[in-house]
């Protein structure tokens, strides 16, 4: 089964490789999230903020469970 | 047809949100446009003319694409009129931001890159090679440090000189959008291992990240708030500059205007209980300003420093059970310094849902600055404390159904929170000082011409008769209703045309006009009902344009409604509360 990057813990560490929709990868591509990048994870309240190179992001649940990692 | 006059050429800002275009057009054009750390401060175009062309600044954009919502396609189509794009890019984020410089390029157009807030690059150990960035895009690179004006006088000479290069170089015309950033990346970017960004800002992090600590920080902010404000604000800076005009501004006022006319109708419009020279004089300066200038301050800071976006994850939970996202809450906290400034603001959302209940939260529940002070003020005098939560909590259930009536009832779903966060920073004294003075000569040059509109209108009304007609009309509703006296009616006229005025009436009114006749359920009643009474003049003018006529029709009257059933549901509450 797949891992989404709402399953990352705070500290933890993920490489994207892949996304639910077109959509959803269309759009976190304008925020600098995409296939190949790595994304750790420092907050978890609610939504999920990562941090992904010099980029920090927050994004609601949903939107997490449809980016996969490894 | 394109513009061959210097002058005349139409040059926009363009970049993703948050990049400095505003602090670039600031220093381009000498204006003022409001600058902070958070993405959406720019809701809309502003263009200012320069003897180098027609400067435009457009808010944030990320990408052109079929996706983009209405806004982001309304700075499209200003930039299909572009005659030259100066593309902003943030050197910190390049290689996100090369995206959309890859899709500019596309439109064939003049175009300038501008590397802003390279001293952020650079203490993240990202250095950028702007020569070989020149020379691979073909187009001249200019390198800035916006805020603090380093390097805007050279955009301002490439301006002028009109050097900039045709976008658009073959070779990238068709490469796909990655592949594009990757290979300048490759070249232009090299990254050194810098020691970790300032511990201090860590360490703020972990604590505005951290469930119980952030609502800590909130709530002490917001008592913060609540002591400058209401406490020294309201109650002694207000006093002391009220004291001086009621005892050495006003007779002189008034001995004057005596003197100069015998004219009744005259003298009730210059100093009559709604003069021009003497209510709206104590009103503007003594009471709404120094309130106002405080709010504004406060804000300010907290714009600066990159705190509403941690505001933002905070709240998320809470706002997504009245349809909202977490981003909702910029908006709402903008709504509490003015109700335009906040409906306005509800651009930054994605959603026209989203939109609605936000302009609806913001209409009908939440007190703008001005209000709140004096609400606070009214609520002191009241020696119990029940009032005060009763206040509060009155506010947060109606803000709580009325969310969650449209939630229920609006088509579609609420968006879910997408949201870039800054890194904090140190908020800079300069730009707070110039926000806050320009938001406060807007307010002032806003107020004096309302409220003398509103002075001339209500001294006609009594001269008339009116407000003796309204009272006997309103009366079922302010006497049997609400149980307050029939005088509350000329409240009620006042709010419909502006809060913050009926505000300081019902203060006047609870003060002095009958001293001692207000229970104090009678000042929570007065309180709760013109909190939720409609939207004043402008903020309804905005929801219009913002929303049509039908959810700005249907807001004004679900308002109206909603106020009287609340107030006269609380009389019942209160009469079991003060008789048990």
């Amino acid at each position: 089964m797949k891992r989404t990057l709402y399953e990352l813990s705070v500290g933890e560490s993920g490489q994207m490789i892949g996304f639910a929709d077109k959509n959803t990868e269309h759009t976190l591509r304008n925020f600098g999230l995409f296939i190949g990048r790595n994304a750790t994870c420092i907050a978890k309240i609610g939504p999920i903020v990562v941090r992904s190179d010099l980029v920090v992001i927050a994004l609601g649940k949903t939107l997490a469970l449809r980016v996969y990692i490894k | 047809m394109k513009s061959t006059n210097l002058a005349d050429r139409r040059v926009v800002l363009v970049g993703q949100p948050n990049v400095g275009k505003s602090s670039i057009f600031n220093a381009l054009s000498n204006s003022h446009a409001l600058v902070s750390n958070y993405t959406g401060t720019t809701v809309s175009v502003s263009e200012f003319k320069t003897d180098f062309g027609i400067i435009g600044d457009t808010p944030g954009i990320y990408s052109i694409s079929e996706h983009n919502s209405d806004d982001e396609k309304a700075t499209v189509q200003i930039l299909e009129k572009a005659d030259l794009i100066v593309n902003i890019i943030n050197a910190r984020t390049i290689e996100r931001d090369l995206i959309l410089t890859h899709q500019l390029m596309q439109m064939n157009k003049d175009m300038i890159v501008v590397l802003n807030q390279v001293d952020e690059a650079e203490k993240n150990g990202i250095f950028i090679d702007d020569v070989k960035l020149s020379k691979i895009l073909g187009l001249e690179v200019i390198k800035t440090i916006a805020k603090k004006r380093i390097g805007t006088s050279e955009v301002m000479a490439a301006l002028e000189s009109n050097s900039a290069g045709k976008s658009g170089e073959k070779k990238f015309k068709k490469t796909e959008m990655r592949q594009f950033a990757d290979a300048i990346l490759q070249e232009v970017v090299i990254r050194r291992n810098m020691s970790p960004e300032s511990s201090i800002k860590f360490a703020l992090d972990k604590i505005l990240f951290n469930p119980y600590a952030a609502w800590i920080v909130a709530l002490t902010i917001l008592f913060a708030l609540f002591k400058i404000l209401g406490v020294y604000v309201a109650s002694h800076g207000v006093d002391v500059i009220t004291s001086y005009i009621d005892t050495s501004y006003t007779p002189c006022v008034n001995s004057a205007v005596c003197r100069m006319t015998q004219s009744k109708l005259l003298r009730d419009i210059l100093i009559g209980e709604f003069g021009i020279l003497t209510m709206e004089v104590k009103t503007i300066f003594g009471i709404l300003l120094p309130l106002i200038v405080g709010y504004y301050a406060i804000m300010s800071i907290l714009e600066d420093s990159g705190y509403f976006p941690r505001l933002t994850v905070l709240t998320n939970n809470a706002l997504a059970k009245i349809g909202l996202n977490g981003k909702a809450i910029i908006p709402i906290l903008l709504g509490f310094g003015c109700g335009t400034m906040g409906i306005l603001s509800t651009r930054i959302l994605a959603t026209q849902r989203d939109r609605t209940i936000a302009t609806a939260i913001i209409g009908i529940t939440i007190p703008c600055a001005a209000q709140q002070a004096i609400i606070v003020a009214l609520l002191s005098c009241v020696d119990d404390y029940r009032i005060w939560f009763l206040y509060i909590f009155i506010m947060l259930g109606v803000m709580f159904i009325s969310g969650k009536v449209l939630d229920m009832f609006l088509p579609g779903k609420s968006s879910e929170l997408l949201m870039d966060i800054p890194p904090l920073q140190m908020p800079s004294f300069r730009n707070c000082i110039r926000k806050t003075v320009f938001r406060v000569i807007d307010f002032t040059s806003e107020m004096l011409l309302m409220f003398t509109i509103i002075c001339l209108l209500m001294s006609c009304f009594n001269q008339v008769g009116l407000l003796t007609l309204i009272q006997e009309c309103l009366s079922p509703i302010v006497q049997n209703m609400l149980n307050l006296p029939k005088e509350f009616a000329n409240i009620f006229v006042l709010g419909i045309l502006k809060k913050d005025a009926a505000s300081v009436s019902l203060l006047d009114f609870a003060k002095i006009g009958t001293a001692n006749v207000l229970t104090n359920a009678q000042i929570l009643t007065s309180t709760v009902v013109l909190s939720l009474f409609v939207p004043c003049i402008n903020a309804l003018a905005i929801i219009f344009r913002e929303q049509g006529w039908k959810k700005a029709a249907a807001l004004w009257v679900a308002s109206f409604f909603v106020s009287i059933l609340v107030g006269s549901g609380l009389v019942k509450v209160l009469n079991l509360l003060y008789t048990t």
